[in-house]
């Protein structure tokens, strides 16, 4: 063995001997010569980097900077370095005055000898003060152990549960000995199943058939709406929106230079179609994770993969950031955290700085799921904006749209914008040219000139853009954004998360202490494709239970884990563990089938509970956390407004093709030209499903924002619910909300004459009931003040009992039993 | 007891917090209706004038002498030393020295306190911003004005108590509430948000959305809120346990007095034109700017407890002299004439005006007339609320690279602020995903050198 090494040895030296004779040259002649003329303004040690370029290391020159690599070894023509000091390209440098004509020769020959180059920085590896024991302890911990199937505990109560999820939550309950409350009533109960599953009230018509059937049989009335309610198309819209909310879906990239995405309503359709097809959850996350990795047997299905990924590249991001590094780490960040709070309810993204607080995740782990990311490019597009630095394009894809949307170009046009083109390039080449001069002289309009150089990129930008969104036939090119795979990369570990401390490159890989299966990531491979494996494989001990607590919040107003977005040991534990898993398990056993699931839970004798109140139960369990009884709870935003506009019979349940954001090209929220279209408006003025609205972070249409729509930053899960003066003052004052009481009233007036007729069908399309004698009575007070104003401007009777019926729908929008489901 | 934590207030208080919470008994048993204060306070509320952007304290307020000896010599980081764009003035009985750029600001010198020593952990404008709103640059974390409501409540419960005047793009976070109960988020006035615009006196329709029905008069619409308080004291009484229409009873009475309230805190028309004057609400340059501040002294003298007023374009890469005068311009007269009509109201006790930007800039020059960013040295300053008057705390370099005495970090900072709202920032803390957090996580020393 030892004769082995000295041969092996021997056999490199000539190797080795070579090498050190570009060293020795790289000393004499290059190193200082870098010291000399570039340090200055390209050295890790200054404050200011300019181009995000460091030429003090190895890795810096041929990573380099914002232009791209600075040096090709063995490649002159490819080396912008060389291109600069040659001042063959508009960045000449160092700028006052050229290198000496022997010192450009000295980087020739060094760069066509390969550009040997010891400064390798000395990593001093950050040490994890998680052990190996620490992280075999943490996998012991209830959310870290697979899901088991406990059988459910003998009862008491034989003739209560409906189904096993019955025999849990009723085992609970009977083991602090207290009892279910008993069914809800056939409105109520119609009321919550067609507001939890497609997001809307049922109508006064349904309701009735639905008490019909009900009476009958009420399994049978139950299992008949249900499936009539899932195979709505309406349902995707509904759960679909869940979805969005956890992939904190928007249109913008949010903060300063807030950006649109024109092309993210793709990625939201998807995602209805998916929930309406009911796609099976596990490859649903593979598709959003690698889908244009995954294998397609059509164009069509290509596409659709490829829009999927739009999930890792909609987030939100600081376009301004002078930083390239700060960027890149910031955006793989984004991606860890939505990804690993999303869908498995624990967050690694706290280990980008050190070792996870609570749970047993090194660093390193949170940079081995970092490799995978920055193995991969993000296309997300953005403004044509000089404060914009880091614009991309977007993906072209594989089927483009029939109807495209955006603006077609003649060919006149076409030949016309190219023609302009090529006279800015040549006129910026110019200005260049003067303005270094001036610069060079310290010449006062030299700070003029820099504004006219940037005003000609810009227009240079803009008319690239527009020859670049169509073909050659002037028709426009359809688009969308999402992931591509880019140079398989190790990321180097950052010593407190700071991108200036790189230490230890990190071998891509998994989180340690979450088990699942874990195929080998070799050198060549993208990485994100065995990353959504491991995360949807069976034994991933947290993917399904997320995914199962989510459904189930959605449909109790809570989880059974209470902290949905947090699994590990500081969030809170399951109240129905059991259950947690039997549904886990059901999941994946059926296909991970989502509608399955919700079938499940919508036709157990738990989800039937009333919400009534009982003062022992209380005392036991103010927080209703063994399920005594179905807990009251506000309905989301999008249903409320929804809801509005189908009671007074606006609603147009089309599907919106597009969104608003898509027509506008990109654009800045908040700038004139945004303005002008008055996007956060558009509630105000179209019928369609909330879910279609624009979602531009910052710029979130106001109905919305006041009913605690998430501000789409990070993964939300569960959405919060309050009760403000803003949503009152909405209610009580926002023309919408005046709008449409009026033509509810116009609508209600033109099919009944009757007055209490009147009221008592406002009622009912607003509660799914009519009202009690005591509420009959106070409307016609409230009618009659109205009836007998002198206040009003328009004093003709008719039009007096029109505002009077018209302020009966307000005061019903407005009050709390509108917008709660018992 | 003090003024703010009257019996009286504390019920208010305990009705706001209620409002928000819907009766989960999360956040009853976590003591947010018991919240005292921790010593006695100094400051009962605080006007935060931010400067987005990170001026320069070189041509301010930190007084750099050796920066004109040196002129032109090669800096730190390669550089050419750059003398202050403007000259200094020892002001006041205090001395302490103010640019000639804020001749107004210059007469109440001996109520400023300035903290020459401060230093930022983030170099770039958007983090360090976020940092100094949340004490964190990374994760979305509670603002300041939240934890300061959080701490000591609202006063007045027609009005919030956290607002955040012509709030910039992109800065929700800086007035949000993140994990801490909305009802301690900010409302945001103008800015990007609802309601862009100008604040105009009488008009506020602009900037202030659906304060107002066109269509039925005030009568009318007070039958018809009967009518709906009817529909849920009904729902109520039906179900004996229902705190979330309890929540929306009580937000529809607050929504009520808004409508009264708001208009006429936001009318600032009525004020004598003396005042207006003081505030340069009628001058072009300082109107913008002057017309909020004078809202600002509104607000919370109507009981707002935080009030952040934000003024952009500080970022001085080129034409430092000329724009920086213009910007100064804008800030000078409006920010004397807040300091001397809180004074004249005998207000200043008790309220806290702080000026502060993200980070400073370099003493050496950007080209020949700017400057870059520099978070390792800057100033900001405070007046009134129980700090000391005409005191210059902390210092940089010679050349004002980098903080050197008396240092501040965005977390010391925040400790202050917190301290001096009678709250201990190590024990103002909220269990969130079972974890206390707190504004200054585990650092921050409060600087007790300029507590008066």
């Amino acid at each position: 063995m030892r004769n082995l090494g000295i041969l092996l040895a021997m056999l490199c030296l000539p190797v080795s001997l070579q090498a050190n004779e570009g060293i020795v040259f790289f000393e004499k002649k290059i190193r200082p010569a870098l010291e000399k003329y570039c340090y200055r303004c390209h050295s890790d040690k200054e404050k200011k980097i300019k181009g995000n370029l460091v030429v003090d290391t190895k890795a810096g020159l041929l990573q380099g900077g914002d232009s791209g690599p600075a040096i090709v070894p063995g490649n002159l023509s490819k080396s912008i370095l060389w291109k600069s000091i040659t001042y063959s390209n508009d960045m000449e440098m160092p700028p006052k005055n050229q290198m000496p004509d022997e010192v450009i020769a000295d980087f020739k020959k060094w760069i066509e000898m390969g550009a040997p180059d010891p400064r390798i920085q000395d990593t001093i590896p950050v040490k994890s003060t998680v052990t190996k024991e620490d992280i075999e302890k943490g996998k012991k911990f209830w959310s870290f152990k697979v899901p088991k199937l406990v059988d459910p505990p003998k009862l008491t109560n034989r003739d209560w549960a409906k189904n096993d999820i019955d025999r849990y939550i009723l085992g609970t309950l009977e083991k602090k000995k207290m009892a279910p409350a008993g069914d809800a009533d056939p409105n109520t109960l119609l009321r919550r199943l067609t507001f939890d599953l497609i997001g809307l009230p049922p109508t006064p018509e349904q309701v009735e058939n639905f008490k019909k059937a009900y009476s009958k049989d009420p399994d049978g009335a139950i299992d008949q709406a249900v499936s009539y309610l899932l195979s709505s198309r309406q349902f995707g819209e509904r759960w679909g929106r869940h979805w969005l909310d956890i992939a904190r879906y928007a249109e913008s990239n949010g903060r300063e230079l807030n950006s649109t995405y024109p092309q993210a309503w793709r990625y939201r359709d998807y995602v209805i179609k998916c929930f309406n097809e009911d796609k099976p959850y596990d490859r649903f996350i593979q598709e959003q994770l690698a889908g244009d990795l995954l294998k397609a047997y059509s164009d069509e299905e290509w596409t659709q993969n490829i829009i999927a990924t739009g999930f890792l590249a909609l987030g939100p991001k600081t376009l301004t950031d002078n930083d390239r590094r700060q960027f890149k780490a910031d955006l793989v960040d984004e991606q860890i955290d939505v990804v690993t709070k999303g869908i498995m309810g624990i967050s690694v993204a706290c280990a980008r700085c050190h070792d996870h607080k609570f749970d047993p995740i090194p660093q390193e782990d949170y940079y081995a799921i970092a490799g995978i990311f920055r193995s991969s490019v993000t296309y997300y597009g953005s403004v044509n904006s000089i404060q914009n630095r880091h614009k991309t394009t977007l993906i072209k894809m594989p089927v483009q749209d029939k109807n495209p949307i955006g603006e077609s170009l003649t060919t006149a046009e076409i030949a016309k914008l190219e023609k302009e083109l090529d006279e800015l390039r040549s006129e910026i080449r110019e200005t260049a040219r003067e303005s270094r001069e001036m610069r060079m002289a310290n010449n006062e309009r030299s700070q003029q000139s820099i504004r006219d150089l940037r005003s000609l990129q810009r227009q240079i930008a803009e008319i690239t853009e527009k020859l670049d969104s169509v073909d050659k036939n002037g028709k426009p090119i359809s688009y969308c954004m999402g992931m591509q795979p880019g140079k398989p990369t190790e990321a180097e570990l950052f010593e407190k998360g700071e991108v200036g401390k790189p230490r230890q490159k990190v071998a891509r890989g998994y989180v340690q202490v979450i088990g699942g299966e874990k195929k080998t990531i070799d050198s060549t491979s993208n990485g994100r494709k065995e990353l959504a494996h491991w995360i949807t494989s069976e034994d991933n001990p947290l993917t399904a239970r997320v995914m199962v607590n989510n459904i189930w919040l959605k449909l109790f107003g809570e989880g059974i884990v209470r902290t949905p977005d947090n699994f590990g040991s500081a969030g809170m534990r399951p109240t129905h563990p059991e259950l947690l898993d039997y549904l886990a398990i059901e999941f994946m056993k059926n296909d991970w089938s989502v509608k399955n699931i919700i079938r499940q839970i919508v036709t157990s004798r738990s989800y039937r509970m009333s919400s009534t109140f009982n003062a022992t139960n209380f005392k036991l369990d103010p927080d209703n956390k063994r399920l005594w009884r179905y807990t009251p709870k506000r309905i989301d935003a999008e249903a409320i407004r929804d809801a509005i506009l189908q009671v007074s019979g606006e609603l147009d349940t089309n599907p919106v093709k597009g969104s608003i954001v898509a027509n506008q090209g990109h654009i800045v929220a908040g700038g004139r030209a945004f303005f002008r279209v008055g996007t956060d408006a558009y509630d105000q003025i179209e019928k369609y499903r909330s879910v279609y609205l624009p979602v531009v972070r910052d710029m979130i249409p106001s109905f919305l924002k006041a009913f605690d729509f998430p501000e789409s930053m990070i993964p939300i899960p569960q959405r919060e619910q309050n009760d403000t003066p803003t949503q009152a003052l909405f209610m009580l004052n926002n023309k919408f909300i005046i709008v449409h009481s009026d033509l509810m009233a116009k609508k209600i007036r033109s099919s009944v004459s009757n007055r209490d007729d009147q009221i008592k069908r406002a009622f009912l399309l607003c509660y799914g009931r009519e009202p009690l004698s005591s509420e009959l009575s106070a409307s016609r007070n409230l009618y009659n003040s109205f009836k007998s104003s002198r206040d009003l401007k328009d004093k003709k009777p008719e039009t007096k009992e029109f505002v009077a019926l018209s302020s009966i729908c307000q005061a019903l929008f407005s009050s709390a039993e509108f917008r709660y489901q018992n | 007891m003090n003024l703010y934590t009257s019996r009286r207030d504390m019920l208010k208080y305990s009705a706001a917090a209620a409002m928000s919470i819907n009766g989960m008994s999360v956040f009853g048993a976590n003591g947010v209706h018991n919240q005292k204060p921790h010593h006695p306070a100094k400051a009962k509320s605080i006007i935060f004038l931010n400067m987005r952007g990170a001026p320069s304290h070189l041509d301010t307020f930190d007084y750099k002498p050796a920066l004109a000896k040196n002129e032109g010599k090669r800096g730190r980081y390669g550089n050419n030393l750059l003398p202050s764009v403007s000259k200094f003035k020892k002001c006041g009985r205090s001395g302490q020295y103010i640019s000639d750029l804020f001749p107004n600001l210059q007469k109440v010198a001996d109520e400023i306190c300035l903290l020459k020593g401060m230093y930022s952990a983030q170099p770039n404008h958007t983090q360090a911003q976020t940092l100094m709103h949340t004490g964190n640059f990374q994760f979305a974390r509670p603002s300041l004005g939240a934890w300061v409501l959080y701490g000591i409540g609202s006063a007045n419960n027609d009005i919030p108590g956290f607002i955040s005047l012509n709030p910039a793009p992109g800065t929700t976070q800086h007035y949000g509430s993140a994990f801490l109960p909305t009802e301690f988020q900010g409302s945001s006035i103008g800015g990007v948000s609802r309601g862009r615009g100008r604040f105009s006196g009488s008009d506020n329709s602009a900037v202030l959305p659906d304060i107002d029905n066109k269509y039925i008069s005030k009568e009318l619409q007070r039958k018809q809120v009967d009518f709906v308080q009817f529909l849920n004291k009904g729902k109520l009484q039906r179900e004996r346990y229902s705190p979330e229409t309890k929540g929306v009873s009580e937000s529809y009475e607050m929504a009520y007095r808004m409508q009264f309230s708001m208009p006429e805190i936001m009318d600032y028309e009525k004020e004598k034109s003396s005042v207006k004057k003081m505030y340069g609400v009628e001058n072009g340059a300082t109107q913008a700017f002057g017309t909020q501040l004078l809202l600002a002294r509104r607000f919370v003298e109507a009981g707002a407890r935080f009030v952040e007023v934000s003024h952009n374009g500080w970022d001085h890469h080129f034409n430092l002299d000329t724009a920086l005068s213009n910007s100064c311009g804008q800030i000078d007269l409006p920010m004397a004439g807040l300091i001397q009509d809180l004074k004249q109201r005998g207000m200043l006790k008790d309220t806290l005006v702080i000026w502060a930007g993200e980070f400073g800039r370099t003493p050496e020059g950007q080209g020949t007339n700017g400057r870059n960013h520099n978070n390792k040295g800057y100033t900001t300053w405070m007046a009134g609320g129980g700090v000391k008057g005409g005191l210059s705390y902390g210092a940089t370099d010679e050349l004002g690279y980098e903080a050197v005495e008396g240092r501040m970090s965005t977390h010391d900072w925040h400790a202050t602020i917190l301290h001096l709202i009678g709250m201990n920032h190590e024990k103002l803390t909220y269990n969130y995903a079972g974890r206390d957090f707190r504004l200054t996580d585990v650092y921050g020393d409060v600087a007790k050198e300029i507590i008066s």
